[in-house]
């Protein structure tokens, strides 16, 4: 349909009628083109034996491709980069020095923390878990691997102690509030422009 | 887990497992998962201790959550959850949280 409809207005363009389908303005693009050909073709009608034109225009050309090779990033050029088999063996005797660095620091770090916790049975793939957790109980199983609360081996003798003092709690109480209103008081307070013009010369 | 039932003023206890199942219950919590999972929620609410304000050879032992009329008392033994509720005969406590 497309391929139809050009012909026929080029059809139309060319015997000059003018109706409904005829452009109002002339097309820009085409007019140049045009005007080119007629211009290059005069040319070479007029000297037919000079061939360095043609020369020309194949080094304009070629001007013309290599410019646009250079601008444009070619994204299936740009692969991952492989790592060499020297790279892997050089990257692997790093990091091997590296932990064994701070693997005596990690260890201790770790028996430490389970230490105090209580929690056993924690084996070397957790390893990197005290200092990701901050220190905290290791259990890996259940919800019970980060609390606030120790394990202690009587629960009743604990939960019947006597009630905390109210006046405890009402200090606690206190405390609370104002750390609450000094939280929601506190504000940032501007004084020089967060945007500063760089001096550049 | 009559141990628990013989403690002074107690009106329901809870034992929850580390998933935060109920393994025993009786009184005015019997069988409350309602509450269960608020106090799991309670006392895994945090993911991250701050070892400075905590060190984790000084953690808590229990966790007591105060009304006027009652409280719940947590504490954790053998991997377990241990939560009590608790009477409170004085009127002058207000609502609030402490750890000891």
């Amino acid at each position: 349909m497309g391929c139809c409809y050009s012909c026929k207005e080029d059809l139309n363009s060319q015997s000059g009628e003018v109706n409904e389908r005829t452009h109002l303005l002339v097309d820009p693009v085409s007019n140049n083109t045009a005007i080119q050909r007629v211009h290059s073709d005069d040319f070479i009608a007029q000297y037919p034996n000079s061939l360095p034109k043609k020369s020309d225009e194949q080094s304009a050309l070629n001007r013309i491709l290599q410019e646009t090779a250079t601008n444009v990033i070619d994204v299936a050029a740009l692969d991952s980069h492989n790592l060499e088999q020297h790279e892997y063996l050089e990257r692997m005797r790093h990091y091997t020095q590296r932990l064994g660095a701070m693997g005596a620091n990690i260890n201790l770090r770790f028996k430490r923390s389970e230490n105090a916790v209580g929690v056993g049975g924690a084996g070397a793939g957790n390893l990197l878990a005290p200092s990701t957790l901050g220190g905290s109980s290791t259990s890996p199983s259940g919800r019970l691997h980060l609390c606030l609360l120790s394990d202690i081996p009587a629960p009743e003798k604990v939960l019947a102690e006597d009630h905390p003092n109210p006046e405890d709690l009402a200090i606690i109480s206190g405390a609370l509030e104002k750390a609450t209103k000094a939280l929601s008081d506190l504000k940032v307070e501007h004084r020089e422009d967060l945007v500063v013009p760089f001096r550049i010369p | 887990m009559l141990s628990l039932e013989r403690i002074p003023d107690q009106v329901g206890y809870l034992v929850l497992n580390d998933d935060g199942a109920v393994v025993a219950s009786g009184g005015e919590l019997e069988n409350d998962e309602h509450m269960a999972n608020i106090i799991t929620g309670l006392v895994t609410i945090t993911d991250k201790i701050d070892t400075v304000a905590f060190p984790p050879e000084e953690s808590f032992k229990k966790i007591s959550v105060n009304f006027e009329s009652y409280s719940y008392v947590v504490c954790l033994s053998n991997k377990k959850i241990h939560v009590v509720k608790r009477r409170i005969m004085q009127e002058d406590t207000n609502e609030n949280q402490e750890a000891s």
